[in-house]
This record gives C-alpha cells, sequence and structure tokens, in this order.
C-alpha cells in the first residue's frame, strides 16, 4: 500500500485537530498502516487542495465549499470529508476507525 | 499560608518549560494512564512551551518594533498588541494558579451534575485554559492564590450554566445540527446580549429582508481566512504605517506571515502533551455518568466552518481593524486573534440562524465591546507574560488578545476586584456592575428564547 495522506481540519487546527489526529495515528500505528496527517483550518482547505491531494481529509467542522451528496456523504473536489467528532465524545469511534479504514483500503 | 506562598513561589521561578512536565507526570498518572506515555506527553508539553517562546519572541522582537513605530509615527494611542489566544492560552498554563485548576473544574463539574444544576459534561480538557486565566488574572490583581482558584470555579459554573442554555441552538437543525452537544466557554457568556441585539434588529424594517451569499463573501475575501496570507498582509500594512524602508516591510511582512502560522502550530504540540490527560479525563468522567441524558461539553471550534460564521468573521476582520482606530479610549490593535474572528461569529449568527446581514450588524457590536475590554485587560495579562517568561521589553507594548475581552468572566470579575486593591479605577466597577445587571436582566427576560428560535422553523413559517 501507498504511503496514505490525511488532511485534517478543525476551526484553529490546534485544538480539536491536534485530538483527531492523535487518534488516527493510534489507529495506523494499531493496524500497520502506513499514512501522515497534516492539520489545518477548515478555511484554508480549498487552497491547501489546490497544492496537494490528499486521500481523505477528517474534519470536525463543515468545509467551506463542501458538496453535499447525502447523507453522510460528503465531497469537496472528489475527496471524501468524514465527520471527526467522534474522536472528540468518544462515542461512535469505531464506527468512524472502520469507515477511515474502508477509504484508505479502496473499498469505499 | 506562608507553605502555600512558598510552593507558588518555587514554581514561578522553574517556569513552566520544568514545572508543566513535572505536574503531568503526577495528574496523568493520578488518572491511570500509563508512565511510559504519561513521561513522553509530559516532555511534549515542555517542548511545546519551549517552541512557544522561540516564536513569540521572534513575533515580538519583529513585529513589535513596527507595531511601535506606527503607534509614534500616528500618534494613535493603541500601544496594546493583540498577540492572539493561543499564546495567552500557553500562559495560562505556565501560571502556578493553573494546576489546581484541572481537578477543581471535574469536582465543580461532577458536583453540578449530581446535584441536578447542570446537564453538561464538560469533557473539553484543553479549553480548561479559559478557568486557568481567570486564576492567574485574579491571583494577579488580588495577590490571593486561593481567590484565583475560587475565580476560577465560579468561571466553570456560569460556563456550565450557559452551555445548557444555548444547547437548543446548537442542536438546532437550522443551525448546527448538533444534537446532545455544548460549549462551556466563558466566551458563549455574550450569549444574553447576542440575542437581545438580534431581538432588537428583527424589529427594525428591512434588515432582516436584505440576503447575502456566505459562498460568494468567502470566495471573496477567503484570503483572510489563511493564516500566512493574513499574517503577510497585516505585516505589509504595518511596516508601510511604521515608515519603515522596502526591506524592513518585506522583514516585518515575513516575520509576521511565519508566526501567524508558527505560533499555533507550538500550542499544538503542547496540545497534544495535553491529550493523555484530556482522554484520562474523559474516560474517567464517561464512565461515571453513562448513558445519562447529559449534553457534552465541546470545543466551539466544531462550528467554525458553517457557512454564515466563516462569511462574518472574514468581514469582521477589516471592521475589527477599523473599529480599533476610530473607538476612543481603545488602546488595543487587533492582530494576531485577526485569524480566529470565526469563534466570535458564532454567537453574532446563530440567534438569526445564519442571516448575514442581522450577524454582520450584531459581530460589529460586539466586537467593539471585545476590542475595547482586550485593551483594558492588556496591563493585567502583559504582567502575567512577564511572570510566565515572555522577553516583553520594558518600553514595549502591553500585549493582549481578543479572548481576554470575548471572555466574558475574565475581565468581569477582574474589573469587579481590581479598584478595591488599587489596580483600576472606580470607573471599572461600575462599568462591570451595569453590565452584570444588564446582563442578568437579558438572561432572566430571554430565558426561553434559544429554546423558541429553535423550535420555530424558518421554512415552516412561509
Amino acid at each position: 500500500m501507498n504511503k496514505k495522506h490525511i488532511l485534517i481540519a478543525c476551526g484553529t487546527a490546534v485544538a480539536t485537530a491536534t485530538a483527531v489526529a492523535m487518534k488516527m495515528r493510534e489507529l495506523f500505528e494499531k493496524e500497520g498502516i502506513n499514512a501522515d496527517t497534516t492539520q489545518c483550518k477548515a478555511i484554508e482547505v480549498n487552497y491547501y487542495l489546490s497544492q496537494r491531494t490528499p486521500d481523505l481529509i477528517v474534519s470536525t467542522t463543515p468545509i467551506p465549499g463542501e458538496k453535499i451528496n447525502g447523507p453522510n456523504h460528503r465531497t469537496i473536489n472528489g475527496v471524501t470529508i468524514l465527520n471527526g467528532i467522534p474522536y472528540l465524545t468518544g462515542i461512535g469511534k469505531e464506527k468512524l476507525d472502520q469507515e477511515i479504514l474502508n477509504i484508505l483500503s479502496g473499498k469505499h | 499560608m506562608g507553605l502555600l506562598e512558598e510552593i507558588v513561589g518555587t514554581i514561578m521561578s522553574a517556569g513552566p518549560t520544568i514545572m508543566m512536565p513535572i505536574i503531568i507526570t503526577i495528574l496523568g498518572l493520578a488518572f491511570g494512564q500509563k508512565p511510559g506515555k504519561v513521561i513522553r506527553s509530559a516532555i511534549t508539553v515542555g517542548v511545546g512551551f519551549i517552541g512557544i517562546y522561540m516564536t513569540v519572541d521572534l513575533f515580538i522582537g519583529s513585529v513589535g518594533p513596527a507595531a511601535a513605530a506606527m503607534v509614534d509615527r500616528l500618534g494613535v494611542r493603541l500601544t496594546a498588541f493583540d498577540v492572539g489566544w493561543p499564546v495567552v492560552s500557553a500562559i495560562s498554563w505556565g501560571m502556578p494558579t493553573a494546576y489546581p485548576v484541572i481537578p477543581v473544574s471535574l469536582a465543580v463539574n461532577i458536583a453540578m451534575l449530581l446535584l441536578g444544576l447542570t446537564r453538561t459534561l464538560d469533557i473539553d480538557v484543553w479549553n480548561y485554559w479559559a478557568f486557568c486565566l481567570t486564576a492567574a488574572l485574579v491571583y494577579l490583581v488580588t495577590g490571593n492564590y486561593i481567590m484565583g482558584i475560587v475565580a476560577a470555579a465560579i468561571h466553570c459554573i456560569l460556563a456550565l450554566k450557559i452551555s445548557d442554555w444555548v444547547a437548543p441552538i446548537v442542536a438546532d437543525p437550522e443551525n448546527f445540527n448538533l444534537p446532545g452537544l455544548s460549549f462551556p466557554h466563558g466566551n458563549m457568556m455574550l450569549a444574553p446580549y447576542a440575542f437581545l441585539i438580534d431581538k432588537v434588529l428583527t424589529k427594525i424594517p428591512g434588515i432582516g429582508e436584505i440576503k447575502a451569499d456566505p459562498e460568494s463573501i468567502r470566495k471573496r475575501f477567503g484570503v483572510l481566512g489563511e493564516p500566512v496570507l493574513l499574517g503577510f498582509v497585516l505585516g505589509i500594512v504595518l511596516g508601510v504605517i511604521a515608515g519603515f524602508d522596502v526591506w524592513g516591510v518585506a522583514n516585518v511582512a515575513m516575520v509576521s506571515a511565519a508566526t501567524m502560522l508558527l505560533i499555533p502550530r507550538m500550542v499544538g504540540i503542547l496540545m497534544e502533551g495535553l491529550m493523555p490527560i484530556a482522554e484520562g479525563v474523559r474516560e474517567f468522567m464517561s464512565k461515571r455518568f453513562p448513558g445519562r441524558e447529559i449534553i457534552i461539553g465541546m470545543d466551539a471550534a466544531i462550528v467554525t466552518g458553517y457557512p454564515a460564521v466563516v462569511a462574518v468573521a472574514l468581514l469582521l476582520v477589516p471592521i475589527s481593524l477599523i473599529l480599533a482606530v476610530i473607538m476612543p479610549g481603545n488602546i488595543l490593535l487587533p492582530y494576531s486573534d485577526l485569524g480566529g474572528l470565526v469563534f466570535y461569529a458564532i454567537l453574532a449568527v446563530a440567534p438569526s440562524k445564519g442571516n448575514i446581514v442581522r450577524g454582520l450588524l450584531s459581530g460589529t457590536i460586539q466586537m467593539a465591546l471585545i476590542i475595547y475590554i482586550a485593551g483594558v485587560m492588556s496591563p493585567i495579562v502583559t504582567e502575567a507574560a512577564r511572570i510566565v517568561g515572555f522577553a516583553i521589553p520594558a518600553e514595549a507594548l502591553y500585549v493582549s488578545s481578543l479572548d481576554a475581552g470575548s471572555n466574558t468572566i475574565h475581565w468581569v470579575i477582574t474589573m469587579l476586584l481590581a479598584p478595591f486593591y488599587g489596580k483600576g479605577p472606580m470607573s471599572w466597577l461600575y462599568f462591570d456592575i451595569i453590565f452584570i445587571i444588564g446582563f442578568f436582566a437579558c438572561w432572566w427576560f430571554l430565558r426561553n428564547e434559544p429554546k423558541r428560535i429553535s423550535a420555530t422553523k424558518i421554512k415552516a413559517k412561509r
């Protein structure tokens, strides 16, 4: 598997994004996935996408310019956006873990 | 008291790069985290602090003189410099008042849940820094450590109450659509006034009818939301007004761009180190209150991406700068926190469910207060910054952050006490009392407003 790249977005790129990034790194370590994460503000995502296309975006807040294609299915420039809030509350964490693994392994 | 004073003195002289890791180790082990993990995160916290010192010194060393030159040249009295909430959060964690605040806040939250006085369970331990800042400011004003901790507990109580109150707005599908979550922040304390302002705005004919599209505002002003570009542009403006030559301007612009990106990154490292404790607390609390009808207290960052919030925040960037210049008596130059105005736009747009025009008017009124108070608070914030070890030259400007004005509880308590300790004029006391009476009056008269607004669906009405 190629090295995967995940963009993590929140309001500040500091607080909730860091919490999500740490949870994801734990997941990658456990599952033996070769991936790195970058944190940014939700409002910077558009600029970021003009520089580099991540394999997945996990965000704790809506991303300006995102497309809502259906319930729980959001994309921007064709990149899937997952809601990272379960990593903050602990509720639904396992489901989010699984969704991330599915997308990174191309099962989505 | 002698022993307590001695302990506080020792902690202060050791400084946060050494004391924070020690405290984190103790707290981490107390919350049952693994020693290896705890030690790693303790060192990470120290590393975060060192990174923050380096970047803030760079910022104050390069951008500070430009601000000072601007003040000299224009004769404007903007002598307090906004270094941003990330720096102030580091100051709060670094003050000796911070350490008891985590256990005290937890105890307050548990007690209030058990007594049925709140429905909010605040698992957002990172933002306990705001409680820590209240403790630090009150300690500095009164010289009394215990009073500082009591003030932090009061902050915690009020934050939980306001969280309960605004929860219907957070849950409303027409607003933020996050049922079961809310924001126990002191910054939310402007909510009663925000709801009043919006109520008044709806009475003015025509205002609610003007439609503005948040997406086109974002496309036009989106640059102001990117820290590097915002920092660069602000640096150029500041350097030019300061009368620097081309290379001087370029230098200020580059350092400004760099620090706008780097300082929050360093605070991110600090946050990383605090995570195991935050996790420990979350697990500890969730286990004790399972399956209850509770609202989970979260970081308001999770609603800062909503289109109306973003649009109003972007437009508030130039408005804040204009306000700072034209408001009589204001001494604050808004700077670093201009990249984080989304937080102050939340209360501006929530009562109208995202009406940009009403949100912008409400946001402008709130920003005027926030900027003004952030200036008033700057001498005390500067004193805290010096104690924690930031090298702020004696002749230089004061430092502050818009957050010190936005977080109502910090300044309401501080300005209430300061006149009695010779740290402020009696006029603070009068202003404060008027604000508090108005605050509770609004809260009382509008007590059902968040529920009513959330129950009234905009679409069904038409």
